[in-house]
């Protein structure tokens, strides 16, 4: 496996208008392997823009360094540039022109003129599947036609990396799920290595190849996704709802006995505003529970959820419920270990908060 | 290099783009030069109308004749423009000046003579004009009109642009007579007066050559010495507009992450920038190009000076690239960037005389000027378009604007935020 992005120290310090300063990240190491998709997951503002910004040339880092393919993106920026395409977070376009003009302006940017310049938009149009579009304005575009010109963009000069900075943000099920079968594409039919940024466990489990968890600044852990549920053990979690139903902590004592069961703790979620942590331990699972999308449809308002660790949690189901004695349960869901259960125990924190 | 006319290209067709685009570059600038241009040749409503003024000269000899320098004074006058009738001394046979066979006039006719609305002006020439002149001491001339004189006033413009030259020529007089100081007082007059001879044969010979002078062929364009005024000045202020405008697409780009984009990819900064100064400075001088376009369709005669006027626009353009650009590294919102652009278009246009001559503001107001960029501009436009004046009487407010410009561009790239 050959390396395509190291970077080894990156620190960007931002001083803010009243001038104290924010670490936004602090001393991030990174490996991306060439023709993987690499997915740099963690919470809103974790960092994972400005690592980004960082390893593409577009701020400097406070200390540092990052080579793509060899270059220093510090001190031979031009030659790095070349092999990236940068999909930012944000729409990147001139609104009032159309998506081949963008496209086109663009392409000249990464130096292609002529008849390359016409055959390589032709062909991106043709990959994000607006050719029928090309001539209107990108204002006149819904949100994931745009998401769709901003990537292609990237793709123009067919570079060997591309950085795609939460590239589904703000978008519906039908179009998200486009843009990930087309960074699929992108390492499968191009051969191209994907720097993929998320806060969606989700999305970070379905696409990559190894993940690294950045969390205020610092990246937490690195590596494929069955090395990163190692690090958790072999614990299943059981998240059982009972809707409104209220429960006492002297009812949980029973499934507290069970053999292979490691905790239980509850919670009530109120969801019509933010969720009140019953439990004086660490914090809410998960905001949304299991059943809320049902629970706020019929016109509930507090659901309760309860959140047990356990060896082998299919085996247990049956125990634990038994051991409810005839609480009425809305839901129970069996979750195995997933990067949302790393990142839960190496912060206290859910990736959501 | 190629990059940076694409960048360069990009933005113009932005520019272009956005909504009132022809509206700010074209119809509003368009319809303020036709306006204030009307308003500074007010007095000369339409086609051939002539204007009257009263002219006591006190300034004669023992002959009874008038004193050289009087004469060439209103000669000067004169030729500012045709349409302005001396009376009595270019009274016709028809008696366009209604004096009734009279030959002179006492200070109380002349008074009755200008509330009656007979005449626009009355000037008086005091004994001993050309004697005050030539030894360099302080002499009024009296120019008396039923205009509000805070308004621009077509002849007040015309005696003062003859008060400028008699100046100009005596000054020269003056400094040749303190150089020979030395020689005997006789020796010192006599070549006072001759380096004042040679000084008015030059400016004579200068008169000859002005764009200032009425367009004989066009009856049409004779009123266009207020268009003079207008188009440099809206022009100018408008380029000030068109170009400043800039900051806030700069702010536009950075928001809506275009800028950093540009940055990610094998395009240097300083390449990004080139880029988009060339376009902004594009701007400014299509605005001019538009301004002069119009002016030209009036029949305004810009004179044959076409390298010191475009050297002159490139060098304001340039000074307005730079503010533009300086204003892009603190500039954090767009109603910041619009209110302080109008805030400094509408300050230093007028106070720079881009709405009236500077000749008819107080002297601190002139000096006051001197601290715009666009009073350096009209300074130069005056010298070119009023004065007839060449490369040479340009090269300061050139360098001036240029010298400005360095130093706001070095301020603007050190300090400029791509991010
Ligand atoms: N220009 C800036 N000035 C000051 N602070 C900044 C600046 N840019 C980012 N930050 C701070 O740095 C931290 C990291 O921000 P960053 O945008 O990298 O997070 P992120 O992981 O991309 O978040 P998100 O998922 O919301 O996009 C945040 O606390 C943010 O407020
Ligand atoms: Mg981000």
């Amino acid at each position: 496996m050959q390396t395509i992005v190291e970077a080894r120290g990156l620190v960007k310090t931002y001083r803010r208008n009243d001038g104290t300063e924010v670490q936004a990240v602090k001393g991030v190491d990174l490996d991306i392997q060439k023709g993987e998709i690499f997915s740099l997951l963690g919470p809103n503002g974790a960092g994972k823009t400005t690592t980004i910004s960082m390893i593409s040339g577009l701020i400097k880092p406070t200390s540092g360094d990052a080579l793509i393919g060899g270059y220093s993106i510090t001190k031979q920026p031009l030659e790095a540039k070349r092999l990236i395409g940068v999909i930012p977070q944000e729409i990147a376009l001139y609104p009032t022109l159309s998506a081949r003009a963008n496209l086109e302006f663009f392409g000249k940017m990464y130096g292609l003129f002529g008849k390359e310049l016409a055959a390589r938009v032709d062909e991106v149009l043709d990959f994000i599947d607006l050719t029928d579009r090309q001539k209107d304005r990108v204002d006149t575009f819904s949100g994931g036609m745009k998401r769709r010109v901003n990537i292609g963009v990237g793709l123009l000069h067919r570079p060997q990396l591309v950085y795609m900075d939460e590239p589904t943000v703000g978008i519906d099920p039908q179009n998200r799920r486009r843009i990930l079968d087309t960074v699929f594409r992108l390492r499968d039919e191009y051969d191209m290595t994907v720097l993929y940024t998320t806060h969606l466990m989700e999305e970070a489990q379905e696409l990559s190849d190894r993940v690294g968890i950045i969390d205020h600044g610092d990246v937490i852990a690195m590596g494929t996704q069955a090395e990163l549920t190692k690090q958790v053990g072999e614990e299943d979690r059981i998240i059982i709802s009972l809707g409104e139903e209220q429960i006492e902590e002297a009812n949980l004592e029973p499934i507290r006995q069970l053999t292979n069961v490691q905790s239980v703790r509850h919670e009530v979620i109120r969801l019509d505003a933010l969720p009140i942590v019953e439990n004086d331990d660490e914090a809410v699972v998960d905001k949304r529970g299991t059943g809320s999308m049902l629970a706020v449809r019929s016109g509930q308002t507090t659901e309760t959820i309860i959140t047990i660790t356990a060896l082998g949690g299919r085996k247990v189901l049956s125990q634990i419920i038994t051991a409810l004695n005839g609480i009425p349960i809305q839901s129970v869901e069996v979750r195995e270990p997933d990067l949302e259960a790393v990142f839960l125990n190496l912060t206290g924190r859910a990736l959501r908060d | 290099m190629n990059k940076v006319i694409h960048v360069a290209l990009n933005d113009l067709t932005i520019s272009f783009r956005e909504k009132g685009i022809w509206m700010n570059l074209v119809v509003i600038p368009v319809l303020l030069i036709l306006l204030i241009g009307f308003v500074n040749g007010q007095t000369v409503g339409g086609g051939t109308t002539q204007i009257l003024m009263d002219v006591v000269n006190l300034d004669v000899g023992e002959d009874g004749e008038p004193s050289a320098l009087a004469d060439g004074f209103l000669q000067t006058i004169r030729q500012t423009s045709e349409r302005i009738v001396l009376c009595p001394m270019d009274n016709d046979a028809d008696d366009i000046c209604a004096l009734d066979d009279a030959t002179t006039l006492s200070e109380a006719a002349q008074t009755e003579r200008l509330s009656a609305g007979t005449v626009r002006g009355t000037l008086i020439i005091p004994a001993g004009f050309e004697a005050a002149v030539l030894s360099g001491s302080a002499v009024d001339v009296i120019y008396r009109s039923d205009v509000d004189p805070l308004q621009p006033d077509f002849l007040v413009q015309n005696v003062q642009v003859a008060v400028q030259r008699v100046g100009a020529a005596s000054v020269a007089a003056r400094v040749g007579a303190d150089a020979f100081s030395t020689l005997s007082d006789g020796d010192a007059e006599a070549f006072g007066a001759a380096v004042y001879t040679q000084a008015e044969a030059n400016w004579a010979a200068l008169a000859e050559t002005i764009a200032f002078r009425v367009n004989d062929e066009d009856e049409s364009s004779s009123d266009n010495i207020g268009f003079r005024q207008s188009v440099p000045g809206m022009g100018s202020m408008y380029v000030m507009f068109t170009v400043l405008a800039g900051a806030v697409l700069l702010l536009q780009e950075r928001k809506q992450w275009t800028l950093q984009r540009l940055i990610t990819m094998p395009v240097s900064r300083a390449q990004v920038l080139g880029g988009k100064m060339t376009a902004r400075f594009a701007m400014g001088m299509i605005q001019y190009a538009v301004a002069f376009t119009f002016g030209a369709m009036l029949g305004v005669n810009f004179g044959d000076q076409i390298i010191p006027l475009l050297l002159l626009m490139m060098s304001f353009v340039l000074c307005m690239t730079a503010i533009t650009f300086l204003l892009g590294t603190f500039i954090e919102t767009e109603m910041q960037a619009s209110g302080l652009v109008t805030f400094f278009v509408l300050i230093t246009a007028p106070l720079g005389g881009a709405w009236w001559p500077l000749e008819i503001v107080p002297p601190f107001m002139q000096t006051l000027a001197l601290l715009t960029p666009i009073g350096w501009a009209m300074r130069g436009f005056g010298e070119l378009l009023f004065y007839g004046g060449g490369l040479t009487d340009i090269l300061l407010p050139v360098a001036v604007l240029l010298g400005a410009s360095a130093v706001i561009f070095a301020l603007a790239i050190t300090r400029f935020k791509y991010e």
